[in-house]
């Protein structure tokens, strides 16, 4: 069995902010700044759903990081943002 | 001094915005001085100027990066308002397009988000404004524009609410709000939403005008305004790019809406003033003597939105349907300011009036009809009515 995460669309509204975005949580109107390998993450779970393995490929792909600091990231990412309900897991099977 | 200093910022201005949309544009540092930062907040391109120097430069200095964070947060403030109203419009089955600042930021600039705006546009079907007006005043917005009486008496075709996070919705039911200027331009209403398209930008999906007509609209508003302003030249050189057709359609479909002199006044001045390759849109002959005199003009103008710059956009504002009309508005335009004074500049905002609450249900109703009404007699065009099937559905 697999995890697949997605943008929680109804809870979230985004913009562009340079490399960057910039999230606001609709719930609370709390503001969030994303650097450049989130907002890369970001953008690919607003396109739709995706695996943390599919994520971990977006990182290697752009930018300049090995395989173990790209699964850490996302992790890292996964982890703050699910907790905070801005981004929604999955199971797929 | 002053002159040539603001002449120095608006150079590095041009400069920084190019290197903005292309990364191999050379530009130095240097270039980057206090005095381009301020000009850059001044003209509304912070953004666009600070992603020209973080993509070579990096970091920002930390008033810029604190100042494009707060642009960013404004948008996606308004970003989220849009998905409100999306939801709002969508379910109750009403015609509207959003206009200008969020398409223009997130979909048409190859830079996205780098353009700054903070308010929405939204263009409603004149059958549909009732009911979207309701609406927005059922779900927590709040009337800014009360002067019910003094809207009647102008005939203007926008009505300014406060959405629920504060970001304000001009509401239209056409894109001119001047009732003489929409009579002489006459747009039809009914081919901009028959011809709408659906875009997606930020997680939202929705409608707007399709490229042409974006084109030609943003070009009016830039005229209609004064032209003086290099941001508003950026959008049409942007929409250009992202519309990508050829200049014969472009000149059938301004020619269409009533606005071929506008769009070719405000191509002149992009081929000037930022990219030669604008050219290219422009008639090769035959141009007409109105685009030809405000192309005389563009080398005294300045691109400076400050009021005390000569900006030439008494003149550029003049721009109508034909060069005849075109100089008689110029006239009389020139003659008024000449009679007020350089010391007194005219008040061009009734923002105060129009938030006073005066006038009666009967002037609300009134306002309404106008509006239904224009559907039923374009100006200038043949009687046209309108159908659901007309609209984008």
């Amino acid at each position: 069995m697999n995890t697949s995460y997605q943008v929680a669309h109804d809870q979230a509204a985004w913009s562009e902010s340079g490399e960057g975005l910039v999230v606001l949580d609709l719930r609370d109107s709390n503001y969030l700044s994303l650097n450049g390998t989130a907002a890369a993450l970001w953008r690919r779970l607003a396109d739709g759903p995706a695996s943390a393995t599919e994520l971990e490929s977006v990182l290697l792909a752009d930018y300049d990081v090995q395989a173990d600091r790209a699964r850490d990231d996302v992790a890292n990412f996964l982890g703050h943002l699910v907790e905070r309900g801005l981004v929604a897991q999955h199971a797929a099977l | 001094m002053r002159q040539r200093s603001s002449t120095s910022a608006s150079a590095g201005l041009i400069e920084a915005s190019r290197a903005a949309f292309d990364r191999a544009h050379h530009v130095p540092q240097s270039v980057f001085t206090q005095e381009l930062w301020s000009a850059a907040r001044r003209a509304g391109l912070l953004p666009l100027v600070a992603s020209a120097f973080s993509a070579r430069f990096q970091p920002l200095p930390d008033d810029v990066q604190r100042d494009v964070t707060g642009n960013a947060m404004r948008n996606v403030r308004a970003i989220s308002e849009l998905q409100t109203i999306q939801k709002l419009f969508a379910n109750a089955g009403l015609r509207w397009l959003v206009l200008k600042g969020p398409v223009l930021s997130h979909v048409v600039s190859r830079v996205p988000g780098a353009r700054v705006y903070g308010d929405i546009d939204v263009l409603v079907h004149p059958e549909d404004l009732e009911q979207c007006l309701d609406l927005l005043l059922e779900s927590r917005a709040s009337p800014l524009d009360r002067n019910w009486a003094h809207i009647r008496q102008t005939q203007q075709s926008e009505i300014s609410v406060e959405l629920e996070r504060g970001t304000l919705l001009d509401l239209h039911w056409h894109p001119i709000t001047d009732p003489r200027i929409r009579a002489e331009i006459g747009i039809d209403l009914v081919g901009l939403f028959r011809r709408s398209q659906q875009v997606a930008f930020s997680g939202i999906h929705a409608p707007t005008l399709d490229p042409l007509d974006t084109v030609c609209y943003t070009s009016l508003h830039a005229v209609l305004a004064g032209a003086h302003q290099l941001r508003w030249l950026i959008d049409v050189r942007e929409c250009l790019i992202w519309a990508d057709a050829p200049p014969e359609a472009l000149r059938q479909r301004a020619g269409e809406l009533g606005c071929l002199l506008a769009v070719e006044v405000i191509i002149g001045r992009i081929a000037a003033r930022l990219d030669p390759g604008a050219r290219a849109y422009l008639p090769r002959r035959r141009r007409s003597v109105w685009a030809a005199f405000t192309g005389l003009i563009d080398r005294f103008a300045t691109l400076d939105p400050g009021p005390d710059a000569y900006s030439g956009r008494a003149i550029f504002s003049s721009t109508r349907a034909s060069t005849g009309k075109s100089l008689i508005v110029c006239v009389s335009a020139l003659r008024r300011a000449r009679r007020a004074g350089p010391g007194r500049r005219r008040v061009t905002s009734h923002v105060s009036v129009l938030r006073r609450e005066d006038g009666t249900e009967l002037d609300r109703s009134a306002w309404l009809d106008l509006a239904r009404g224009h559907l039923q007699v374009a100006p200038g065009r043949t009687r046209r009515r309108t159908t659901r099937q007309g609209g984008q559905g």
